[in-house]
């Protein structure tokens, strides 16, 4: 079976394909079973635009009022609103049905616990035992409690983030933006947010809210060449792609050039760096630009598991003042979880004070070079692989968090297991050059190999 | 055990017991594809209405999802009284409709009934068409671009359902009588519409129990017992009639003007000696078998004929249009007539006739009433949770032999001056019995008599 058609039980989330494995009954049971575990308090609904979450949201409703709980249906909304409005509002959970990323025929079910973040590993696990064994029934009617519906939460989510940024300045630099609302949830608030937030003109590609995707929803240089050509035809001083559901953000400057989604977030983080100095909480895989940027202003980073819920958990046990993973930050300010909204406003209020270009910007940045290969093999093997190489490396004390993260001076490497097939994959970040960095992927390739035929 | 029904009435239960949101959703999925296939569409257009109990809701958006799961388009009705959803299905030329409500079941009860495109609920074959699908347990499943969409229902379907009521009755003579009446909605959808009819018929109405809550102000059937309320503010408003609905409409049962409680039995033969009046002989009144023997009469007065079949609101609406009967109805206080194209019993087209009669003879209700050949009607549900329970009646046949006896639908023992019928109920965990005799006395011994041999047979 095709990979992807599968149900894939990911970090937080159940994904599948609409029609194929995720269907109404499986999606109302899982909404019970996390009524079931949320305890019968309130829990927030909430959908980005694909064509199937009419129907989810309804077998969740369904499900969530079974098992006792006060339901409230926020409709379309980005994700990170949806979170910030569980803490805001003392909610004991939501759930948020997209499939971000992924394709338009896939969707899912996000979980989120009552401090308005993903559900970790653990609370994961506490979820499937619910659901594996059911209780007897469910709610009688006397235990019913309400439905009902609230439109006004992106705009609380908004204005908490407006009444934070230099709105002045951004009007005073006349900025002129292009915008990829990809068909998602941004297509409906991401050009009012943007025109309060001070932008002067706003180019819009794909803003009908209908979840049709008119390009793959990946956010790839590939995907957002009209983007780029539209950046460049109207003269625009920057462009934002956002995914589906608005918790990422792809950065493009006034050239058109489209930046990675390590690159994207680094003016934000940067800004953020800028307004309140500190240490910083980032995923394994994020790049070694942010390392030194954090390095720069006197903080230190504290290294996660890949996986929001890991990044935005040691955001608040560390109590540190920005989260990253490629393409999405965590601005604790609004809220501990990845916000495109908050990244978009960071990096507007940046272009403004810095008053200069984006690419002017970029260039300031500390410059990395990266490599990836990927390594079939299988998911035994590969673990056995990875510690080996560890194990030879233990004199630049490798981070064992995801596989292993390997800082060498100039060069870092992170091997680890893909998550959603069965390979190694080596990301190698250089300081010096490219060929550096496929040079030295490929130096752990031959390694690995080695490892893995068992020489 | 026994507190789920699936059936040709539905699927009826307890809610979260029995009656849970996944054969919500399979229920719903199953009623979609047997629309799609039947009538070779792709994407059906369906209707939903719901009444106003608690857990409608839940039921609502579990429907929702299944039925768009298999590709069905759906238009909402909201909170609907059934006969209007029942008009409104047929009249917007929808592929099909489920109607969520617990009608007369008890609080904590709810169920889902299937509706095809005739705005009627399933007959007894397309009904048994759908279960197997629902039993095979696959169903159409649309792409993730293929789900369905949602859209209201246009308000003009109330318009034209009030029009379509006031096109059977004389509507300018009850207009110019600006009947001063009592209407009682048990909390249920009926208020939603009331308005309107209340208005343009000239009513000077009073209401009571409008709330959209689900929260039952007394027992949903209509009966002497649950008409208290109604019974107790009939006076100081000297008011000329009372009806007190069931939750969904359907049903009503009378107060009338000398607060008198009148069972539920009278209803269909009050709207009967309406509809017959006038009309030639011959005319064909369809209901079941234990009705009234007081209907009996009122249709030989007018030189009519009752045709008799099964228990059950969609078998009673079946056998009117199958004989062409021009009324039919049953002792439960719901009526339908042909005239209108009626697919289900009509609470308010009951209200309309009775209030035609009212106007036409220059009578009160209680007068009307008085003239009715009267009988006394005891109704008992006795409780028998066993799955045999079809067995247990059958042991029952033979326990009468001095009487007539029937099988048609449950066993029917008919005497000289009175009769039984004992049937299983096709929704709930019980036997019905109703029995009538001349008078009060002999009946309530009678009835003591017969549920203490009742429950020796069926206990064994």
């Amino acid at each position: 079976m095709n990979q992807y058609r599968k149900l894939i039980v990911g970090i937080s989330s159940i994904r599948g394909v609409v029609g194929e494995r995720l269907q109404p009954s499986l999606a109302a049971d899982f909404a019970a079973s996390f009524g079931g575990y949320v305890g019968k308090g309130t829990v927030l609904v909430a959908r980005d635009t694909r064509p199937s979450g009419i129907m989810l949201e309804h077998a969740v409703i369904s499900g969530l009022l079974s098992a006792g709980c006060k339901v409230i249906s926020a409709g379309i909304l980005p994700t990170p609103s949806l979170q910030l409005a569980v803490k805001e509002h003392n909610c004991s959970g939501a759930i948020a049905i997209t499939a971000s990323q992924h394709p338009q025929e896939c969707n899912a079910l996000r979980f989120i616990n009552q401090e308005g973040m993903y559900l970790s590993d653990q609370e994961m696990s506490a979820l499937f035992d619910i659901y594996n064994q059911p209780e007897d029934g469910f709610i009688r009617e006397s235990g019913y409690q309400s439905l009902s519906y609230n439109q006004d939460l992106f705009e609380e989510h908004a204005k908490k983030i407006w009444s934070r940024i230099d709105t002045a300045a951004i009007r005073a630099a006349n900025l002129k933006i292009a915008i990829d609302c990809c068909n998602g949830v941004s297509a409906v608030y991401t050009k009012r947010f943007l025109k309060n937030l001070g932008v002067d003109e706003i180019f819009a590609l794909n803003e009908t809210p209908n979840g049709i995707f008119n390009h793959c929803p990946e956010m790839v240089a590939e995907n957002l060449t009209e983007l780029s050509e539209c950046v460049r035809t109207n003269h625009c001083d920057a462009g934002f792609a956002q995914d589906p559901d608005g918790d990422s953000i792809i950065l493009l400057d006034e050239t058109g050039k489209v930046y990675s989604d390590q690159k994207s977030m680094l003016i934000p983080c940067k800004r953020v760096l800028e307004r309140t100095p500190g240490n910083v909480s980032a995923s394994i895989q994020t790049t070694a630009a942010l390392e030194e940027l954090v390095k720069a202003s006197g903080g230190k980073v504290f290294y996660t598991k890949i996986g929001e819920a890991n990044i935005g958990l040691s955001v608040v046990q560390n109590k540190t003042v920005l989260g990253a993973e490629g393409g999405g930050i965590i601005w604790p300010e609004i809220h501990p979880c990845r916000d495109s909204f908050a990244a978009m406003a960071l990096t507007l209020e940046k272009i403004a004070c810095a008053k200069l270009k984006v690419s002017e910007i970029m260039k300031q940045m500390p410059e990395y070079h990266s490599a990836l290969i990927t390594l079939p093999c299988n998911a035994q093997s590969a673990e056995e692989a990875i510690r080996a190489l560890a194990s030879a490396y233990e004199r630049f004390h490798p981070e064992h968090l995801d596989g292993v993260r390997i800082s060498m001076g100039k060069v870092w490497a992170l091997i680890r297991k893909s998550y959603s097939e069965s390979a190694l994959k080596i990301y190698v970040e250089s300081a010096v050059s490219k060929v550096d960095a496929e040079g030295v992927a490929e130096t752990f390739r031959t390694e690995l190999e080695k490892y893995l035929s068992g020489v | 055990m026994r507190f789920l029904r699936l059936g040709a009435a539905g699927l009826r239960g307890e809610v979260g017991t029995a009656l849970t949101h996944q054969l919500a959703i399979r229920y719903a999925s199953a009623l979609g594809t047997w629309v799609s296939v039947t009538q070779k569409k792709k994407a059906p257009v369906i209707g939903v209405a719901m009444d106003t109990r608690i857990s409608s809701g839940m039921l609502k958006s579990a429907v929702f999802s299944g039925l768009m799961s298999c590709g069905c388009s759906i238009v909402d009705f909201g909170v609907t009284p059934s006969p209007v959803f029942h008009f409104g299905v047929k009249k917007l030329k929808l592929d099909g409709g489920v109607l969520i409500g617990a009608g007369h079941h008890p609080a904590g009860w709810n169920a889902l009934v299937g509706l095809s495109a005739s705005g009627a609920c399933l007959t007894a074959s397309e009904s048994q068409e759908m279960l197997e699908i629902y039993h095979g347990n696959v169903f159409n499943t649309a792409a993730w671009n293929e789900c369905g969409t949602i859209k209201q229902a246009p308000e003009t379907v109330v318009f034209d359902y009030v029009d379509d009521l006031f096109s059977s009755v004389d509507i300018d003579l009850i207009r110019s009588r600006n009947f001063r009446i009592v209407t009682d909605f048990c909390n249920g959808s009926g208020s939603v519409v009331f308005n309107r009819i209340a208005r343009k018929a000239n009513l000077d109405a009073v209401v009571i129990n409008d709330l959209l809550s689900g929260e039952l102000p007394h027992d949903p059937e209509p009966r002497p017992r649950t008409s208290a309320q109604v019974k107790a503010i009939m006076k100081p408003l000297k008011a000329d009639a009372g009806f007190v609905f069931s939750s969904d409409v359907g049903r009503v049962a009378l107060v009338s003007d000398t607060c008198e409680t009148l069972s539920e039995e009278y209803t269909f033969p009050l709207v009967a000696e309406n509809i017959l009046s006038g009309t030639g002989p011959g005319k064909i009144i369809a209901t079941n078998t234990c009705s009234t023997r007081t209907l009996d009469q009122v249709v030989a007065r007018h030189c009519g004929k009752v045709c008799k079949g099964m228990t059950g609101e969609t078998y009673t609406i079946d056998l009117m249009k199958e004989k062409n009967a021009v009324l039919c109805g049953d002792g439960s206080g719901g009526t339908a007539l042909s005239s209108s194209g009626a697919s289900g019993f009509d609470g308010f087209g009951s209200m309309m006739q009775i209030l035609e009669l009212m106007a036409r003879r220059e009578a009160s209700l209680s007068a009307l009433a008085s003239m009715l050949p009267r009988y006394h009607i005891v109704k008992r549900t006795i409780p028998c949770r066993s799955v045999h329970v079809y067995a247990a009646t059958d042991k029952l046949i033979k326990l009468f032999p001095d009487a007539k006896f029937s099988n048609l639908d449950g066993l029917r023992f008919d005497w000289e001056d009175g009769w039984v019928h004992i049937r299983p109920s096709r929704t709930e965990p019980s036997l019905r019995m109703i029995l009538e005799w001349k008078t009060r006395a002999v009946a309530e011994e009678k009835a003591m008599n017969i549920i203490s041999m009742v429950e020796r047979v069926v206990g064994e």
